[in-house]
């Protein structure tokens, strides 16, 4: 537009003022993603921008700007780490889209604004995926759309302005959902070369120490969510499975050396439960699987103790689909299985010791029977579920046994786990989530942090590894009603009751819920949309009976039909060029304009006449003769039949070359 | 029409305007354009500082023309009848007679129009709209032709009334004279004044053959793509351009008018995109107004493809 008349004509100041505005908009996401100064430069540029509509004079001239572009630059590089180039390119994006503000004259000039900004919005989601940004970024790309179309109108008017770009991003939409579902997806989507977001999680660990659950209780935040496609299981079946500890010094619980080997599991197919697990971003391998898993993606594996994990440590929300049986048996005990199995600290109290003796002494070869018997001991004896047990002097297993009788999962799992080491049964403490709140609106089980727990498993010789809860027979409610309905008391002990909530609470609730429904769509239909769901969706539209090079060859018949459609459609005459005399001056200026010669719309044909002379000056003969017979019968009295069949050969006749120019 | 009656139609306006070329030296555009605004039955507005020969103008058309010639000096304290006439009571048969004004001329000079008020101007105006003067209930025919060159100085405006846009498009034309080019001016300053050379100007026309030329203006051909173009340009006016408002319906007939007359006095039987764009901004310059300075006239030309 540079050469038309449009490009002249000053921009006013409400249209100054909503790019300004927008522009601003367009940058604000990146708060957090690039350093405040850069930010600050950005700010300050914008509110000169906004002074200087009422005050030109104030506009930065040709030598502070470049000083400006400058210092821009630096700080944008000094203070983002040059590794990072997302981080670089935003702040340096952000930094020069403030300064081309200041530096607008002409509309063209604009133009260059507005498409810095397209590049500054877009960058966003290299840093946050979530619906949020996209709902906030939607608007503010139908204003600059908006924007950029009132570019070509001499008179701003916002509201018009607005509805043309409305409609031209409605008419976009279904090219882009098309786009989004056949372009051909990365198995890793690009944004996924970014930075460790893995800070400052809060989640499971795999140590346990007296209290590591306990600082979980009260943290409101998502662990995953899950989604069955069949029926839901019980709560007493919602163990989601975690790290395996294998090894106790008498404090913590730890892994232990990793034991190869796979574990043979026998399932009843019919209690097997399909699901899906999103799990959040946790900077650890494990993929809390439902008790037991028996069906594994690809990406996982299993280890001997059915701990699943991922290749990588899950860095951003990812989506798995799983099948795991309630009704299993699992016999597998290698020797070293037993052994670690079996393993006990170099320091056990001799009360400890004594007492595992005793119970098994009194069950002679009955394994089962010690362990009912332990279980039986924290049911009877006054054992407390609490949060605050209150600080162990001395041996924390002792103190927990026959002083305090207070303490939270991992006091029950890691004493049961003991007393059954010290009678000669092996067991392991297994860590994980027990639980979950259903929500109706997303139909998904959301698991929170609160829901961490420990458990044991005990291997008998007939049964193989079986899942002993301690906890449940101290309070079953845990199990029952989950921690979402669960109260701290004064004295720190927990007591659960599922009374009606109030109406304000159940409101909270239902607000809650629709969120994290309409947050958990988001993930599964756009951010999830990976490769292997794309996949499948074309297996579905059954394009996998095609063939990996038919189905290409198909799509690729698509794309060229498609671009034939295009082509005529855009061949097409329209009411105006329907006019053969119209076709004709068109085609003129066409060849004039193949041979090098631009004519400018307003031109009559005198004017291209005078043009074409100039350039070439052999030509003058067919030149004249056809502008001549164009005007008789264009303008002159052969208007009314014009005879477009000479008209055409005469037009045929001029031969321009590019080789004549002067 | 008859090619033959047109070319001599258009070498004798060719003389005209050589003939004012000699008077008004270096200025053959706008001479063309004002001879043109004549044969399209408008009135013509000169907008420009004193002394650059508006008057001269004026009266060597009249005089080439063989028009008659008034001229009338706007003033603050003018009233309406100065210009129309006045009726007098005559003692002699006991009644009243029309007395009739200086505005009963074949061409009216109204210098510095904007200085009487704005009672007197509409007066003048309605005058010039309606062809005729209405007095005491009855109706005077105003002089065939009747064609008003009105003049405005730009500067100075303390103590004038500008007319307002209404009435400035009642104006066919609004024209520019300008200073002489370096070239010009030596050669005014050799000849001396031009008062003397004008009043012995013969006519080269009369008002008969001015009306027949008017009417060769009706005849010449617009087709059907001109008057597309023409509706093309006012409708961008209206629409897409940043003028409010666009150009009036009047304002698009004066101007498929003018560029009739335009093609008339080139010779031409049928009217061209490029006759139009030649009297367009002496046409809708005045109307649209300039806005941040920007050339109305060559935006609106330059926004509109031919079709």
């Amino acid at each position: 537009m540079s050469d038309c008349a449009l490009d002249r004509i000053p921009l006013d100041r409400p249209y100054l003022l909503m790019l300004t505005l927008t522009l601003g908009a367009a940058g604000l996401p990146h708060w957090g993603n690039i350093h405040p100064f850069v930010l600050g430069l950005f700010g300050t540029t914008l509110l000169w921008r906004l002074v200087a509509l009422y005050r030109p004079a104030l506009l930065p001239g040709r030598w502070l700007l470049a000083l400006l572009a400058i210092l821009g630059l630096l700080l944008a590089l000094a203070y983002t780490s040059v590794r990072d180039g997302a981080h670089v390119g935003s702040a340096v994006l952000v930094a020069m889209l403030g300064l081309k503000l200041l530096e607008i004259h002409r509309r063209r000039d604009v133009e260059v604004a507005l498409l810095l900004g397209y590049f500054v919005l877009f960058t966003q989601f290299l840093f946050r995926q979530d619906l949020w940004l996209a709902a906030y970024v939607l608007p503010v790309l139908a204003l600059m759309v908006a924007l950029q179309l009132a570019l070509g109108r001499i008179r701003f008017e916002p509201v018009e302005a607005l509805r043309g770009g409305l409609r031209l991003l409605l008419v976009a939409a279904p090219l882009a959902v098309a786009l989004f579902v056949f372009f051909p997806r990365l198995d890793s989507p690009l944004w996924s070369i970014q930075h460790d977001t893995g800070q400052g999680i809060t989640g499971i660990s795999d140590h346990l120490y007296m209290g590591a659950i306990g600082e979980l209780a009260e943290s409101e935040e998502i662990a995953f969510r899950a989604r069955f496609l069949g029926e839901a299981p019980t709560p007493a079946r919602r163990y989601w499975r975690g790290p395996v500890l294998w090894r106790f010094d008498g404090l913590i619980w730890s892994p232990g050396k990793p034991i190869p080997g796979e574990a043979e599991v026998q399932f009843d197919p019919e209690t097997l439960l399909d699901y899906e697990l999103t799990m959040e971003p946790s900077g650890q391998r494990w993929i809390y699987a439902l008790d037991v898993p028996v069906q594994l993606p690809a990406d996982l594996r299993a280890s001997a103790d059915l701990q699943v994990r991922a290749d990588q440590p899950v860095r951003s929300r990812s989506l798995y689909r799983l099948g795991s049986a309630w009704r299993y048996q699992v016999m597998t005990l290698a020797p070293d299985q037993r052994t670690a199995a079996l393993q006990i600290p170099p320091q056990v109290s001799d009360k400890v010791r004594t007492l595992a003796q005793t119970l098994r002494a009194a069950h002679p070869g009955d394994d089962a029977g010690v362990v009912q018997a332990v279980l039986k001991r924290f049911h009877e004896q006054p054992f407390v579920y609490t949060l605050s047990p209150g600080v162990a002097p001395g041996d924390p297993v002792e103190h927990f046994l026959f002083e305090s009788r207070r303490g939270f999962c991992e006091h029950y799992a890691s004493s049961f786990a003991l007393l059954m080491r010290l009678a000669g049964i092996p067991s392991r403490v297994v860590i994980g989530y027990q639980g979950g709140e259903y929500n109706p609106m997303g139909d998904h089980w959301i698991v929170r942090q609160s829901d961490a727990h420990a458990w044991n498993e005990v291997w008998l010789p007939d049964k193989g590894w079986i899942r002993v809860d301690p906890t449940a027979a101290v309070a079953p409610e845990r199990i029952e009603l989950g921690m979402e309905n669960a109260r701290r008391i004064a004295d720190g002990r927990m007591v659960f009751d599922a009374t009606p909530p109030s109406w304000f609470s159940k409101a909270l609730r239902q607000g809650r819920w629709l969120l994290d429904a309409v947050d958990q769509g988001w993930y599964r239909w756009v951010l999830g949309f990976s490769a292997q769901r794309q996949q499948s969706l074309w297996d579905r539209l059954g394009l996998e009976r095609l063939g990996e090079f038919a189905a290409a060859a198909v799509i690729t018949l698509l794309g060229v039909i498609a671009a034939l459609v295009l082509w005529l459609v855009s061949r097409l005459p329209d009411r105006a060029d329907s006019d053969p005399m119209q076709q004709i001056w068109g085609r003129y200026r066409r060849r004039l304009q193949r041979a090098g010669l631009e004519l400018p719309p307003w031109y009559g044909p005198r004017d291209a006449l005078k043009a074409a002379l100039a350039r070439w000056p052999g030509q003058a003969r067919p030149l004249r003769t056809f502008t001549r017979r164009y005007i008789a019968q264009r303008y002159g009295p052969g208007s009314a039949n014009p005879d477009t069949r000479a008209l055409r050969r005469l037009l045929r006749q001029i031969r321009l070359s590019r080789r004549n120019r002067r | 029409m008859q090619a033959a009656e047109q070319a001599s139609t258009s070498e004798q306006l060719q003389a005209i305007v050589e003939a004012l070329g000699d008077i008004l030296i270096g200025k053959r555009p706008v001479i063309e354009l004002a001879l043109t605004c004549l044969l399209a039955r408008g009135h013509l507005l000169i907008e420009d500082v004193p002394g650059v020969g508006k008057t001269t103008l004026a009266h060597a058309l009249a005089r080439l023309l063989g028009l008659d010639y008034q001229r009338l000096q706007f003033t603050s304290d003018m009233l309406p009848a100065d210009i129309l006439g006045v009726s007098i009571y005559d003692r002699e048969d006991g009644s009243f007679h029309f007395h009739k004004g200086p505005i009963f001329a074949q061409l009216l000079l109204a210098d510095e129009i904007n200085r009487a008020t704005p009672k007197t101007q509409s007066a003048l105006l309605e005058a010039m709209e309606e062809q005729q003067v209405t007095a005491d209930g009855h109706t005077w025919a105003l002089p065939e032709p009747f064609f008003v060159i009105a003049t405005q100085n730009p500067l100075y405006q303390i103590g004038t009334y500008p007319l307002p846009e209404s009435q400035l498009d009642r104006f066919l034309m609004r024209l520019h004279i300008g200073y002489p080019d370096p070239a010009a001016e030596r050669r005014l300053l050799t000849e001396g004044d031009r008062h003397a050379q004008v009043e012995r100007l013969l006519p080269l026309a009369d008002d008969a053959t001015l009306q027949d030329w008017q009417q060769q203006v009706d005849a010449v051909v617009a087709a059907p793509a001109i008057i597309d173009y023409v509706q093309a340009l006012l409708q961008f006016s209206r629409e897409a351009g940043p003028w409010q408002p666009g150009l009036s319906p009047r304002a698009g007939l004066g101007l498929l008018r003018a560029a009739r007359a335009w093609a008339l006095l080139h010779g031409e039987a049928h009217l061209l995109p490029e006759h139009v764009q030649a009297v367009l901004p002496a046409v809708v310059a005045h109307r649209l107004g300039e806005i941040d300075g920007v050339d109305s006239a060559r935006t609106l030309i330059e926004s509109v493809p031919i079709p």
